[in-house]
């Protein structure tokens, strides 16, 4: 059994500015809150030597790490690099990880890198062809894949699907579970002046294996929303953890902050408030059973 | 089958959309976000990684890699290699461009070596065997020579001051703690390392360097290559020999400093 596969509540998602402060507590056996786990990007330490691996194994002794990937192109038209998947299949190896996520987009053209999550075009063909690549990575990988619903700023081509049945017509297809993105329902549903629940009623919830909660920015000038992962997580998608988790039941949850990192202590605060959302759906839920 | 080729199709026509979008001028709509975004997560990430480059480029180096992103777009999935993409495509440029600082392609790839030579990957452990003429020789510490017509190694840290011309060999490597070091070489020590760390066996590195530099291959020459491969073995640079061929312990090196001297970095 992979070494994380039980990971439940609360986890951050590891950045390399608060590397260094989540190491030495490590070190010292100091609290890291509530934090459960860690997420790491695995790009940031594969075919990689010197502080940053080693700091990484250290963590790794105390706590059970989950892979997410940014570079995988699930829906690219460029074959995977080969040296990419193997040295992404060695990693998750190391580590134990119990699945690897990465998102429903692509990221390049014709060998190009543009290291941005691009939307897809929301056809049964893209699904089908997303779903393929989805199996043909986890058995690269041989592990399971997990695929991330992503914030997009426009909805590209003609869509034969909205987007919450895009997202199911891949899990169908390529049996991948969801890691369920509620900062990217709300930005897309802020953006599109819909409601987020319609969306989230939309998804088989049944296929969560894990949720991403974050904060976003209003784009100057504009009426945009952005997903910056620059700002605290606002109340409205804590409220809206709190509803998932009511109907999935304990599942990890990570906090993402990419951008005015606060200093950890401060993090840490923050992720006690994912946490309180989190024990609230999970109260609901208890709540519920019992009638 | 035919589902998945109607997939293809359409990402494809996407992927065109977003091919101009993202290469092309800026627009206020809201697939011109992902230019910006786009060149928001690149340029972050390639001025992390050569601070003082774009400090004494300004503008210009924007402006460099707007152009760059323009034309080119990273090609590895590793966004930390990306600078070095970058200066691989625009050295010549800068080197060409007489409003650009003669020292600044020498001082962007100085920046990219140490970045990668604090993240490549790991070694494997010391073989144990002796060093001999007739044997290549283990490297650890992520070692690599890089040569420069300028002392960009001299530079402050906070990107102030001009460097000096200066021809400059310098072997850079990864110690114990994870630090990057930085040795100043002879010229004769580089032309050695250099085909050491190409995997020549130790003899033929001597031999075709001395030969390459017109120097006569004596017990000078043998004595201060022990000397240096000895101090680089005390650093953890050099691991022992390959294993592979006849050993023979007697060239094991041993010995004292000179040819190399540290240089803070």
């Amino acid at each position: 059994m992979a070494r994380g596969s039980t990971i439940t509540g609360v986890g951050l998602g590891l950045r390399f500015d608060f590397l260094d402060d989540v190491l030495a507590r490590v070190e010292a056996d100091a609290s890291l809150g509530p934090a459960r786990f860690f997420e790491v990007a695995p790009e940031n330490y594969m075919r990689r030597g010197g502080f940053v691996p080693a700091a990484l194994e250290r963590i790794a002794a105390r706590f059970p790490l989950l892979s997410h990937g940014l570079s995988m192109s699930l829906g690219g038209l460029d074959p995977f690099d080969d040296d990419y998947m193997r040295e992404l299949a060695a990693f998750t190896r190391r580590f134990g990880v119990p699945f690897h996520s990465d998102h429903l987009c692509f990221s390049g053209f014709g060998g190009r890198m543009a290291h941005e999550l691009l939307p897809l075009p929301q056809t049964r063909g893209a699904a089908a062809y997303v779903a393929a690549r989805a199996r043909e990575a986890e058995d690269r990988l041989g592990l399971p894949m997990v695929v991330e619903n992503i914030t997009r700023y426009v909805v590209p081509g003609a869509p034969e699907l909205a987007e919450a049945a895009f997202v199911a017509e891949v899990l169908d297809r390529s049996g991948s579970k969801l890691l369920l993105d509620v900062n990217n329902v709300y930005v897309n549903a802020i953006n599109d002046g819909t409601d987020p629940l319609v969306f989230l009623a939309e998804i088989p919830l049944d296929r969560v294996a894990a949720i991403h909660v974050a904060g976003h920015e209003k784009r100057a000038g504009t009426d945009l929303v952005i997903d910056t992962h620059g700002a605290d997580v606002l109340g409205e998608v804590l409220s809206l953890l709190t509803w998932t988790i009511e109907r999935t039941g304990p599942v990890p949850v990570v906090l993402e902050r990419d951008h005015a990192i606060p200093p950890l202590d401060e993090l840490l605060r923050e992720l006690s408030r994912v946490e309180a959302a989190y024990q609230a759906g999970l109260a609901a839920r208890e709540a519920q059973a019992r009638g | 089958m035919a589902e998945e080729e109607e997939g293809r199709a359409a990402i494809a026509e996407v992927a065109a959309t977003f091919a101009a979008v993202v290469q092309g001028p800026p627009a206020e709509t809201r697939l011109g976000v992902y230019r910006s975004l786009v060149r928001r997560g690149i340029v972050g990430a390639v001025r992390a990684q050569m601070p003082r480059t774009a400090a004494a480029l300004g503008a210009r180096f924007e402006a460099t890699v707007d152009l760059w992103l323009d034309e080119a777009l990273p090609r590895s999935p590793y966004l930390r290699d990306a600078a070095a993409e970058l200066v691989g495509w625009a050295s010549a440029q800068w080197a060409a461009d007489p409003a650009v600082p003669p020292w600044i392609p020498d001082l962007s790839r100085h920046e990219v070596a140490r970045f990668e030579v604090a993240a490549a990957a790991s070694a494997g452990a010391p073989s144990g065997l002796p060093l001999a003429l007739d044997r290549a020789v283990s490297f650890g510490g992520a070692a690599r020579v890089v040569r420069y017509t300028w002392a960009v190694h001299r530079l402050p840290e906070d990107t102030s001051g001009e460097p000096q011309e200066e021809p400059t060999a310098l072997l850079l490597y990864r110690d114990g703690a994870h630090e990057v070091r930085c040795l100043v070489l002879s010229t004769l020590a580089a032309a050695i390392l250099t085909r050491l760390l190409e995997g020549a066996q130790l003899g033929e590195a001597v031999t075709a360097a001395c030969a390459a530099l017109g120097e006569p291959l004596g017990e000078a020459v043998l004595r201060g290559t022990a000397e240096v491969l000895a101090d680089l073995g005390e650093r953890g640079v050099v691991l022992g020999a390959v294993e592979q061929g006849n050993h023979d312990p007697g060239t094991h090196a041993a010995g004292e400093r000179g040819i190399v001297a540290p240089e803070r970095t």
